[in-house]
């Protein structure tokens, strides 16, 4: 089990308070798998409904979580309402399971089309729900995923959601015996307060949302995945409903099952931002026809009211309409360089940050587009695009680099950012670049190895200055994934070095192609005495030199 | 890069440096015979936390036993194919109990379902199953690949094929289930079903007979769902979940994984604006680099992490060596290093293997620490050691190497760049080592 102590696990078991303890929760726990399970076969097929006596005549359960409240099950008939509950008790001990969500999703969307009007499915309830849920497990697969769902459904379906303000505050205590479901009491109260809030600006706060998950695991790749996730719907879907007035495409789509989200809106899940780059000014989302069609739920029997979950047949069965938000070139890129800004100051909180690096590497491409855009001249447009990307290359290296590398030298976190920028700065070979850029080219690169030469000899001082250190200070001190001294400084030299000798040797005359290859073998060589436990892979790139 | 059909290598990669001991097999092996019992009692907290992944579970509980006893034992001792009078009813009844109908899929467990041995009077209920997922369904799978038992009559081909090419979308993605999570990880789950029942369609550029095809429609576009992995790979060479997702040891399993089944390793050595939509300019690096990555995820313990700057864990040992392995590139991490952090991970008191030396075991860690053991050769020496011939890992598809051989299972793996195979490999398709 990870980060379980064994003795200290064990110990916990043999106390008998405690064992009782987790035995109750595991038992109450069952139970309410059982009833959950049981409860949605009795609602969606009553033909196949267990003898009354058997779930019926149980005995009310209880499951009294750490938040001191439990959910009563009444002996009643089942209904979306207690399933709900259950979902919710079940999913705030434990939000793994993927088949609790699962559930939930199915009861809200059975129940936004039993009630009139059909406004059931409360975004700010799941987004508290799953909030309190990542608090507990931040790295839950299925509360990040539900979250994300909801924020699609509510964006795809409009006219089937409400968005408020102030929903945030969950109720506290859940009776749902005779007495209206949690959710339908927020809904009532937030109706009434009438303020709904457009899809844009939960959008803008979940940013801030992450921020805060960030701020308590800064290496959490499911938050960053998400805030990934929810800025791909910023630049391809704006906002929906009451913010948006220009419906410049608008894709009426019929949705025959209520079960999901439309199949066709897969991309939206995939948070690509691939798109940005594609369009300059608005970004629509467009409805993608589906060629595998829509599944699922369709095939689940009626209800026993005579309900299908299958709308196509009702008269209810709706179009709606996809309202596509005109964001400015302008407004896309505050949010591009809004989350450059951002993963600026967490790799200046820790140059360790290697999400932070990973997730500039991939705005990289869009702060460049995004420069070369705002400069007005569009002369030999080929020539500018390779200086951009020179100019925000040599950015990165004395803004970033520099400062990482000297400051924590044996933290190979910058240095495979180090080595994305040297190879993104590379002149492509198929293009015709102008040879003052070729020339900013080679001077960058012979300036790094410059840096790293001078980086060398500097930590070879401190060694030497600081011979006495022990081995148990240091031992204690370090890191067990830092490695040998020096090691990704040899590294990153060898990378400048060949990479110079690949791209240049034509220009250098024979006696410093031949220092510069002595000086990278000899980096190599140093490799395989500091860093033993990788050499045959030092050894395999002398064989390349 | 030529992909040849047979292998004319044939020395094999296992190190020849000295390994540590003790290797507590009978405390194992022990401790994974009683595991199911403990997490099927009803006051069990941990059985009542893992319940919704218990076909995970039991696949992990089966293939680590596995590799240490032979089929026949597994199967007497875990009443895999038959129930242990008095106590569980067959395994594998419980697999088919477990299977969705409605999505045509399996779920995680079941509800209801009555062992032998419990009063039987406290359910009149049939079995209702969770949710079909392709986790879980990939894990019946192998559980029923273990049993010997894919022809059993209860098993719904056509269904479960219906309902893995049914969750491929657009893009060549697979979403987990039909909620419509998306992930690699769902990638790898689905071509190795498809793989197990004989369905995977090969992709175009591949110069392979399609053997395992039957029928005429392609139950998915392979094409799509490679150039899809692709799709998410990574400056450092490693994969994420979706596109633009960070490099995490585990992914790049799942991905390598899957490029080994689609026969599309060489795709690692693509051109660089397959590799990315809009940063043209990175080379991709090949296999080298994401070799080199792995190789660095080892720390100076020995043990392996999943990122840089984390802590090592044993569970890595199975998703980066098993990469490696497939890549022809175990060499290029301390092997015997790595071992000796696996064994310091062991429970000396009661048996099983955990994420660290001193935390508590769990059957997860336990078989992907035997895993970790077994692709750097040092399993087999325990074996020898105990008087037992241990079964091997195959890094593609996790089944013991006789399962994957007699299903003939035939996925891809790199040559490596000294030229040689290893044994266990030997029956997948071999590609030239780049350079
Ligand atoms: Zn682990």
């Amino acid at each position: 089990m990870h980060g379980q102590k064994r003795s200290e696990y064990k110990s916990r078991l043999l106390n008998p308070e405690t064992s009782s303890k987790l035995a109750t929760k595991a038992q109450q726990w069952n139970h309410l798998s059982h009833e959950l399970l049981t409860q949605r076969r009795r609602l969606f097929m009553p033909q196949m409904q267990t003898p009354p006596a058997a779930a019926d005549a149980a005995p009310a359960a209880t499951l009294a979580g750490e938040d001191d409240y439990g959910v009563v099950l009444p002996p009643s008939k089942p209904s979306p309402d207690i399933l709900l509950a259950i979902t919710e008790k079940m999913l705030s001990v434990n939000p793994d399971p993927s088949h609790l969500w699962n559930i939930r999703r199915e009861m809200l969307l059975y129940t936004s089309q039993l009630h009139v009007p059909k406004s059931s499915l409360v975004i700010q309830a799941e987004l508290a729900l799953t909030a309190h849920c990542l608090q507990r497990n931040p790295k839950s697969y299925s509360a990040w995923y539900h979250r994300k769902w909801s924020l699609v459904y509510s964006i795809t379906h409009p006219t089937a959601t409400k968005a408020t303000v102030g929903g945030n505050d969950r109720d506290g205590s859940i009776s749902i015996s005779n007495t209206p479901s949690a959710t339908q009491q927020t809904e009532d109260k937030l109706r009434t307060e009438g303020h709904v809030m457009d899809m844009k600006t939960i959008l803008i706060s979940e940013l801030e949302l992450c921020a805060q998950f960030l701020q308590l695991d800064e290496r959490n790749f499911h938050c960053w995945n998400y805030r990934r996730f929810v800025v791909a719907l910023l630049g391809s879907c704006g906002g929906s409903g009451a913010s948006s007035s220009s419906s410049t495409s608008s894709s009426m789509r019929q949705y025959a099952t209520s079960c999901m989200v439309d199949k066709s809106d897969w991309s939206l899940f995939t948070g690509s931002w691939s798109s940005w780059l594609n369009q300059s000014a608005t970004v629509s989302m467009g409805a993608q026809s589906s060629s595998r069609g829509q599944k699922a739920m369709g095939n689940i029997p009626s209800h026993p009211d005579g309900f299908s979950i299958d709308e196509t047949s009702s008269e209810e069965a709706h179009t709606i309409t996809q309202s596509i938000s005109a964001l400015s070139r302008e407004e896309l890129d505050t949010i591009i360089i809004n989350e450059w800004n951002f993963t600026t100051s967490k790799i200046h909180d820790n140059f360790s940050n290697g999400s932070a690096f990973h997730y500039r590497s991939k705005l990289l491409p869009l702060i460049l587009e995004s420069r070369i855009m705002a400069s007005l001249d569009h002369e030999g447009k080929g020539n500018r695009r390779y200086a951009a990307i020179l100019a925000l290359a040599r950015e990165e290296w004395e803004s970033i680099l520099l400062n990482a590398i000297f400051t924590e030298p044996d933290d190979q976190t910058p240095w495979w950012y180090h080595r994305f920028i040297v190879s993104w700065m590379k002149p492509s070979s198929n293009s015709n670049n102008d040879n003052d850029n070729v020339q900013e080219c080679e001077v960058l690169l012979y300036e790094m190895a410059d840096s790293l030469r001078e980086l060398l000899e500097v930590e070879k001082e401190n060694d030497v200055l600081l011979p006495l250190e022990g081995d148990d200070v240091s031992d204690s001190n370090k890191d067990e994934s830092k490695g040998a001294k020096c090691k990704w400084a040899y590294i990153g030299l060898h990378l400048v070095l060949s990479t110079i000798l690949k791209l240049f040797i034509s220009r250098m005359d024979e006696d410093s192609v031949v220092s510069l290859r002595m000086e990278a073998e000899g980096c190599l060589t140093e490799l395989i005495t500091i860093d033993p436990n990788r050499k045959e892979r030092y050894q395999n790139l002398v064989a390349d030199i | 890069m030529a992909a040849s059909g047979t292998s004319d290598a044939t020395t094999s990669t296992t190190p020849t440096t000295a390994i540590i001991g003790p290797f507590h097999d009978a405390l194992h092996t022990n401790y994974i015979i009683n595991l199911g019992a403990k997490l099927d009692s009803p006051t069990s907290y941990e059985g009542a936390v893992t319940e919704h992944l218990r076909m995970s579970g039991v696949y992990w509980t089966l293939a680590a036993l596995s590799l240490l006893r032979n089929a026949e034992e597994v199967d007497t001792l875990m009443g895999l194919t038959s129930s242990i009078v008095g106590k569980r009813k067959a395994i594998v009844d419980w697999v088919f109990a477990c299977y969705d109908p409605r999505t045509g899929g399996f779920g995680g467990n079941c509800t209801g379902w009555v062992s032998e041995g419990v009063d039987s009077s406290t359910s009149t209920i049939d079995p209702i199953p969770h949710d079909g997922h392709l986790l879980y369904t990939l894990s019946a799978l192998q559980i029923l690949a273990m049993a010997n038992a894919l022809d059993d009559e209860r098993l719904n081909k056509e269904s479960i094929v219906n309902f893995v090419s049914g969750l491929q979308n657009e893009d060549g993605s697979f979403s987990g289930d039909e909620w419509g999570e998306i992930d690699t990880r769902f990638t790898y789950c689905a071509l190795s079903c498809l793989a197990i029942l004989g369905r995977l369609p090969l992709p175009s550029w591949s110069s392979e007979k399609h053997q395992n095809v039957r029928g005429d429609v392609a139950a998915i576009d392979i094409d799509m769902a490679v150039r899809y992995i692709i799709s998410c790979r990574n400056f450092d060479g490693g994969f994420g979940s979706v596109p633009g997702a960070e490099s995490h040891a585990g992914q790049v399993f799942c991905c390598i994984g899957a490029l080994s089944i689609a026969h599309s390793l060489h795709l690692l050595n693509g051109e660089a604006s397959a590799c990315d939509d809009y940063s043209n300019n990175v080379d991709n690096g090949g296999a080298d680099l994401l070799a080199w990555w792995l190789a660095e995820r080892q720390c100076d313990s020995g043990g392996l992490n999943g990122r840089p700057e984390k802590q090592a864990d044993v569970c890595y040992s199975w998703w980066i060596l098993s990469a490696l392995s497939i890549m022809g590139r175990v060499g290029w991490i301390d092997t015997s290093k790595l071992g000796k952090f696996i064994m310091n991970c062991q429970d000396d008191d009661d048996g099983g293997i955990a994420d660290r030396p001193c935390d508590m075991p769990d059957v997860y860690h336990t078989f992907f620490g035997l895993c970790g053991l077994s692709l750097i050769g040092h399993l087999g020496k325990f074996g020898s050691k105990e008087g037992r011939t241990y079964r091997e890992i195959d890094p593609i598809f996790a089944l013991p190497t006789d399962v994957v051989e007699k299903l003939g299972l035939r996925a891809q793996v790199i040559r490596n760049l000294n030229g040689v195979v290893d044994d266990r490999l030997r029956i997948h398709c071999i590609l030239d080592g780049s350079k």
